[in-house]
């Protein structure tokens, strides 16, 4: 029981910090394609999307192969040891990986809803292009970017693939929801499984609830 | 009253056109008339910097806005200038004063107290947006533009979005505002009474050229935009008048040195008022009548004969030191009258035909 505890607390804490650490880059990213035209546009949203159409587990052994002793972020390259593989920092970055670009798409839509006239407007009405970012574009979008980052928080929760492969299954150091369900299941401990489940529906349920709630009353003002 | 000098050399790349436009202005308000789509808007978002492509050179007194060939950009928000939009942009996520003191400028403003009474607005300062009509939208807009202390301001078809009984109750405001604060402006307009009343030249549009400049009148009644400036309710003569006499049914103005008779209307003897007398109300006749039930007849000269094969409009001089005015009638009554130019006829219209404004 104090066992299930702990690893409930654990996965919220890596799902929490994980999506910190996503939400500056996700929603500067999500800014960017949403107000800015560039060449490279294109590509750039094709390449941030491939997690999302990726099976994880390849998207875990890229990430393997990359912070691997002989990858291009591994001890060899960079002479030392980052000591990332199998501990909880791997769990940060395999659900980073996976959660950005589903905060990066939600985001850059409630962006894309804010008029950019509203924008001009402050422009002529003294403020510099920053300021109109933080005055305008992001109070208004405000809702959407929460709920965006809800949506990201649930995908860290939920993430098992990618994680698995870099972070392990590690009873105790880097077993999170997602795979000590796997590991209670494969060794036929139906209590444990079922009560995970029990506690991965209701922090699902309330994710989504919430990021449902929060994307409605938007959508009613703009008909009013 | 003379103002520093608008200096606008501005070409831009539009979808179907190009606009060019060369025009200096140092008046107070500038009326920019024209078709849909034949670059009003864009001219007015490149004067506020919001079109990044314009090219050309822009300058305002010793301000130096554009000038592509030194590759010279001066920001909007350095051009402090108060641009209203032809939908308001207000921003919904803060009320009517939030909106009113948005701008960095407005802070050290003093002007806000000014503004709400001559605007009306001190009812609406708690409320949110979406609670606004399309005139309290217009109002807080304008508002907004001139408290933050604008040196131009820039007015996209401030009467467009409204119906006809609102566009009478914001076009005293916009008087108003010209009135007030000796401020330069730019107004974009369709309407031939706004027009008249508010601008001190006009300039018309057509595919991104400037085809005419003038006197609203003179531009109005160019044929070329006879059918844009008629398309509603006809063009329409704007008379400035003072009030000499009150009767219990109706007043009687001066006009130059004519006297005109006007619905009866609340005003001090000696009080100026503008008044409206639509072309299409105007009669005339090759000599004069009597046992008439309408009371105004004026003799007149004809001008010009201009217009199409279904509506003329006739210019006439009605006085060597007033403006001409402007009748319209069909083709087919201009033939039966025999109308030629430099024949003297005699205007008459109905008291109840004419429209009284601030």
């Amino acid at each position: 029981m104090g066992d299930i505890a702990s690893v409930v607390s654990s996965t919220l804490l890596w799902a929490s910090l994980s999506t910190l650490l996503v939400m500056l880059p996700a929603t500067a990213l999500a800014y960017l394609l949403a107000r800015h035209d560039f060449r490279a546009k294109q590509t750039l949203a094709s390449l941030i999307s491939l997690p999302l159409v990726l099976p994880p587990t390849a998207v875990g052994y890229l990430l393997l192969r990359t912070f691997a002793d002989n990858g291009p972020l591994g001890r060899e390259v960079l002479g030392l040891d980052l000591n990332i593989l199998f501990t909880w920092k791997a769990i940060l970055i395999a659900c980073s990986v996976m959660s950005f670009p589903l905060v990066v798409r939600t985001a850059r839509v409630s962006f894309e809803a804010v008029d950019p006239r509203l924008e001009a407007m402050a422009r002529t009405l003294g403020y510099p292009p920053w300021l109109c970012f933080l005055k305008v574009s992001l109070p208004l979008a405000a809702r959407g970017l929460v709920a965006a980052l809800i949506l990201g928080f649930t995908r860290c929760m939920g993430e098992f693939g990618a994680t698995v492969i870099l972070a392990g299954n590690i009873p105790g150091r880097t077993q999170t929801l997602a795979s000590a369900i796997y590991s209670a299941q494969q060794s036929g401990n139906e209590a444990r499984a079922n009560l995970l489940l029990i506690v991965a529906l209701s922090v699902g349920f309330i994710a989504v609830f919430t990021a449902e709630s929060l994307a409605r009353p938007q959508l009613q003002s703009k008909h009013h | 009253m003379s103002h520093a000098q608008l200096e606008l050399q501005i070409e831009l790349s539009l979808d179907s056109f190009q606009l060019a436009i060369d025009y200096n202005f140092d008046q107070q308000v500038l009326g920019v008339f024209g078709p849909s789509g034949s670059g009003k808007t864009s001219l007015l978002e490149s004067i506020a910097g919001l079109r990044k492509t314009a090219g050309g050179r822009i300058a305002y007194g010793t301000e130096l806005w554009l000038d592509s060939t030194c590759k010279h950009f001066t920001p909007p928000e350095h051009r402090s200038i108060g641009y209203v939009p032809q939908e308001h942009l207000l921003f919904p996520q803060l009320n009517v004063l939030q909106n009113l003191c948005f701008s960095p400028r407005s802070h050290q403003s003093k002007r806000l107290a000014e503004l709400c009474e001559l605007l009306e607005l001190q009812p609406l300062l708690k409320r949110r947006v979406n609670q606004l009509s399309g005139g309290e939208k217009q109002r807080v807009a304008l508002g907004r533009a001139l408290n933050a202390q604008p040196k131009m301001l820039l007015l996209d078809e401030p009467l467009a979005a409204l119906d006809s009984s609102l566009r009478r109750k914001i076009l005293p405001f916009l008087i108003r505002i010209k009135q007030h604060f000796s401020l330069p402006m730019l107004i974009i307009s369709h309407n031939p009474i706004e027009l008249q009343l508010l601008c001190d030249q006009v300039i018309a549009l057509r595919q991104g050229k400037i085809r005419h400049s003038g006197s609203a009148l003179q531009v109005l009644s160019a044929p070329e935009f006879h059918n844009a400036s008629t398309t509603t309710s006809g063009f329409e003569n704007i008379l400035p008048v003072e009030v000499c006499a009150q009767s219990a049914h109706s007043t009687r103005c001066q006009y130059g040195p004519l006297r005109l008779i006007i619905p009866h209307t609340a005003a001090r003897i000696g009080q100026s008022l503008r008044i409206g007398l639509p072309a299409q109300q105007l009669l005339i006749a090759t000599q004069a009548v009597s046992g008439l039930s309408a009371p105004n007849q004026i003799s007149a000269q004809i001008q010009k004969i201009e217009g199409d094969s279904s509506r003329k409009l006739v210019t006439l001089s009605v006085a060597t030191e007033l403006p001409p005015l402007v009748a319209e009638l069909t083709h087919e009554s201009c033939q039966t009258l025999q109308l030629k130019i430099d024949q003297d006829v005699y205007l008459i219209f109905k008291s109840s035909a004419l429209h009284v404004y601030a």
